[in-house]
């Protein structure tokens, strides 16, 4: 099977009826917003890298000289709470499984229904899937980035600037 | 056979223990038409919700001679007044919803009925009347393709009109194997739909007749449920004597 069709056939696994377009729209809002906010890491890697030099006066004119006792802050301090957005997505679509399973329970009584299926699966399969495999995709992300950073972070740092716990 | 044994239920409160069902016993052969009677809160929802499995009991409830498991339990449907249907989808949509999950849904029957009752295809069940909506639920329930259709109180809202086309359609379209078990208060309008009543009071059968009998008898179902509730027929103008002769003086 072609792989976007395992995609569809795991997206197909909603409440049906359910607005899951909505749920979509607002994960990849907060998607775009967490990414956003992790920009942050690039503001404070340049705002750490410039601290490492300092600017001498020497034989006329003006020069940028490393100082004599530059260190980078490890890498978790640079990139602060910027990888949080991506955790506060996981939490937000493990708020979508409740809030799947609330939906049999608004405007009717669809739980009478569900709990009829010769699937037993079928209920728990529409209310978790989906949403944990956003959780994932925000998983995945946050550490796909945060291994981005992170080279970028040692690409940037000078070697003599790394302290032995750089990877704090 | 759908065989009640022995059926009990209670519901454990802060301060005390209710007996929702207390000894129920019931068989229903395939084929009739059960309506089920009694005051609010004798147990009449609690009765079909334990057929169905939504709540646990104590005793014995088998279909066909097997216990009700996910093997057997699509040859159960169940119409409820507080509806399962799924409000965000259409009618097109749950014909699909059945068609994939049931291998016994009637696809002529949903669309015949769809047709009588003029409900729309496209729109969004949350959409649709109350009225529309008591259609559209026991539309579900006669065509998933069950032996045994449950129904809750299905015509609350509906106006009368709605209610006797109704009567019409189901004795017109059900098959001899299909057993229809029906919970209301509307005793004078399905006495005429059904061929049994059961009487349920305080959670233990009172009573269990054929209309048949009564009919030969030469009585209503209405007077069998008041002889059975010992109505007493002066309750209501002996407490209008007690308030109008406490107001003059």
């Amino acid at each position: 099977m072609e792989l976007k069709d395992r995609i569809h056939r795991w997206l197909a696994y909603e409440p049906p009826g359910y607005a899951s377009r909505r749920e979509f729209n607002l994960l990849w809002v907060w998607f775009g917003i967490s990414v956003l906010y992790s920009f942050q890491f690039f503001l404070r890697l340049l705002s750490e890298y410039n601290g490492l030099f300092v600017y001498v006066y020497q034989m006329g004119y003006t020069k940028l000289v490393m100082r004599e006792d530059a260190v980078m802050p490890p890498f978790g301090e640079v990139l602060g709470s910027g990888a949080s957005g991506f955790a506060i997505g996981m939490w937000i679509t493990v708020c979508f499984i409740g809030y799947r399973y609330l939906y049999h329970f608004r405007g009717s009584k669809s739980i009478y229904l569900m709990r009829r299926m010769k699937k037993r699966s079928l209920l728990w399969k529409n209310c978790l899937l989906v949403p944990l495999g956003e959780a994932a995709g925000f998983a995945v992300t946050g550490i796909l980035l945060r291994l981005l950073y992170t080279g970028i972070y040692l690409l940037v740092t000078p070697g003599k600037c790394l302290t032995s716990v750089w990877w704090r | 056979m759908l065989k009640i044994y022995d059926v009990s239920k209670f519901y454990r409160g802060q301060l005390r223990t209710t007996d929702a069902l207390t000894g129920v016993s019931l068989e229903l052969p395939r084929g009739e038409i059960v309506g089920i009677f009694g005051e609010n809160g004798a147990g009449k929802t609690t009765l079909l919700k334990c057929i169905l499995g939504y709540l646990n009991y104590q005793g014995q409830i088998t279909l066909d001679g097997q216990p009700i498991t996910r093997k057997n339990i699509e040859k159960i449907s169940f119409a409820t007044c507080e509806h399962s249907f799924f409000p965000g989808l259409t009618a097109k949509g749950h014909r699909e919803f059945y068609k994939m999950h049931f291998e016994g849904f009637r696809e002529k029957r949903f669309d015949a009925l769809m047709e009588f009752f003029d409900l729309p295809d496209h729109k969004p069940l949350r959409a649709f009347s109350t009225g529309q909506k008591n259609q559209f639920e026991v539309i579900q329930a006669l065509c998933q393709g069950a032996d045994y259709i449950l129904m809750d109180e299905p015509f609350a809202g509906n106006d009368l009109f709605n209610r006797e086309d109704f009567y019409k359609v189901l004795l017109g379209i059900l098959e001899p194997q299909e057993t229809v078990l029906i919970a209301t208060h509307l005793i004078e309008e399905v006495e005429h739909l059904i061929s049994r009543a059961v009487l349920i009071r305080r959670g233990k059968v009172v009573g269990d007749v054929q209309t048949e009998d009564l009919e030969e008898e030469g009585r209503t179902l209405v007077d069998y449920v008041k002889e059975t509730y010992h109505y007493r027929r002066d309750r209501v103008s002996s407490a209008l004597e007690k308030l109008t002769g406490q107001e003059e003086r």
